[in-house]
């Protein structure tokens, strides 16, 4: 008996999840092997540099400050704050974390401090509208022949006229309207799955930006949402996912990512 | 003798983040010398998903529901409308608690319903306003 399997049931008997996510289309770009280690091979990481971790805390901070505002509350003071930036912090193994050079846990925590100080004065931290989802999990076949996308969205708004996908981000320096736009990618794709909620509201991209700085900034820098590029993007991910149903697994050396990559032994090891 | 299960299926979005979905799963019984012939076997199964993503289209474009505005009556569950988001029902359990309020009766003698999940999201949305107002005295759930 010959069955034609779903791009679903794919996707769970190749990497255990029957949906795939911009992420995981992402790293099979920068390096097809890191992503088979990744996600067929479920290899743990070795590794993980502070930065993605600082940037997990912050997000877990300023969930916390949405979640209170939804439900009601009055925004939290800092020291919500920066107790779940604190607790995200404890859910690592600290000997795996790569710190920079000069920085350490207590210096992260007091940039955080001051990051978080920002953010509350600025006009982020009281959206107007409705608050939809923090964190929220969307999920949709979005393109045809892939498994379902699963995107996760910091802040989603109902203005009324225009739902707003707000996606923060943390980084070394301000971002300019370029930087923006060449980042948009992954919000570009996740516009459609949010204008399939309502389609009679625009949506509207966001990147808000915290600057990992001695006095932080935060920048709010809008994206247009334009649909020839969104298609062009979901082309990309549909042969990319065809490379990877077909299971074209190859390292990518690079000098740029390689010196921070979690597989470095394994990858050395891979018989090719 | 060959077994080929297709299947097709497609959600379209609605005003007030309402939706409409149809699939279509066909089996067809061929030839098992198919097996050996990649291309024709092929040409059978995009043949299918052809008709099947046709027949959705079709029932999608022709089925339309007159004056659905999903409107709901007090007391009954609309069918249409997108469901409310993680967030919102989480909230609307996190304000029932905080107001020790039993929601699964308060969405049951609304909506019925028993869970926040089940509401569309702009129930949702309503719900939480009414809830907090409530809670700072402008107003009346229950």
């Amino acid at each position: 008996m010959i069955t034609t399997a779903n791009p679903n049931q794919i996707a769970e008997a190749l990497t255990g999840r029957n949906y795939t996510s911009f992420s995981a289309i992402t790293t099979y770009q920068a390096c097809p092997l890191r992503y088979f280690f990744r996600y067929v091979e479920g290899l743990p990481e070795e590794t993980v540099g502070s930065s993605l971790v600082f940037g997990g805390a912050i997000h877990s901070a300023l969930e916390a400050h949405f979640r209170e505002l939804l439900t009601g509350n009055s925004a939290p003071d800092l020291g919500v704050l920066l107790a779940a930036y604190q607790d995200a912090w404890k859910e690592r193994d600290m000997g795996s974390v790569h710190f920079g050079k000069d920085e350490t846990a207590e210096s992260l925590g007091r940039l955080a401090d001051r990051m978080l100080r920002a953010f509350q004065s600025s006009d982020l931290a009281a959206p107007s509208g409705t608050i939809l989802g923090i964190e929220e999990e969307l999920r949709e076949a979005l393109v045809p022949g892939c498994p379902d996308l699963l995107a996760r969205i910091d802040l989603l708004i109902d203005t009324g006229t225009e739902l707003v996908v707000r996606d923060f981000k943390t980084a070394r320096s301000r971002w300019s309207q370029d930087q923006a736009n060449e980042s948009a990618s992954q919000l570009l794709l996740y516009s459609e799955l949010v204008q399939k909620l309502d389609p009679t509201k625009s949506v509207r991209l966001e990147f808000a930006v915290l600057t990992k700085a001695k006095q932080p900034t935060v920048d709010r820098l809008g994206v247009p949402v334009d649909r020839r590029q969104v298609q062009r993007i979901k082309r990309t991910v549909e042969r990319v996912w065809r490379a990877i149903e077909e299971r074209h697994f190859y390292p990518s050396p690079s000098a740029m990512n390689c010196p921070t990559c979690p597989f470095r032994a394994p990858c050395r090891a891979w018989p090719g | 003798m060959l077994k080929l299960n297709v299947g097709f299926n497609r959600k379209i979005g609605e005003a007030n983040y309402g939706s409409r979905g149809a699939s279509v799963n066909l089996e067809l019984e061929l030839d098992s010398s198919l097996v050996g012939d990649a291309d024709r076997l092929k040409e059978r199964i995009r043949q299918l998903f052809t008709l099947a993503k046709a027949s959705v289209d079709e029932e999608l474009a022709g089925n339309v529901p007159a004056g659905s505005s999903g409107a709901s009556a007090n007391g009954q569950r609309r069918s249409s409308g997108r469901r409310a988001t993680a967030s919102q029902a989480r909230a609307l359990n996190a304000i029932a608690d905080r107001q020790k309020l039993n929601l699964a009766a308060l969405l049951n003698g609304r909506f019925g319903i028993d869970q926040p999940e089940d509401l569309s999201i702009t129930e949702a949305s309503a719900l939480i306003d009414e809830l907090k107002a409530t809670a700072t005295g402008n107003g009346a759930a229950r």
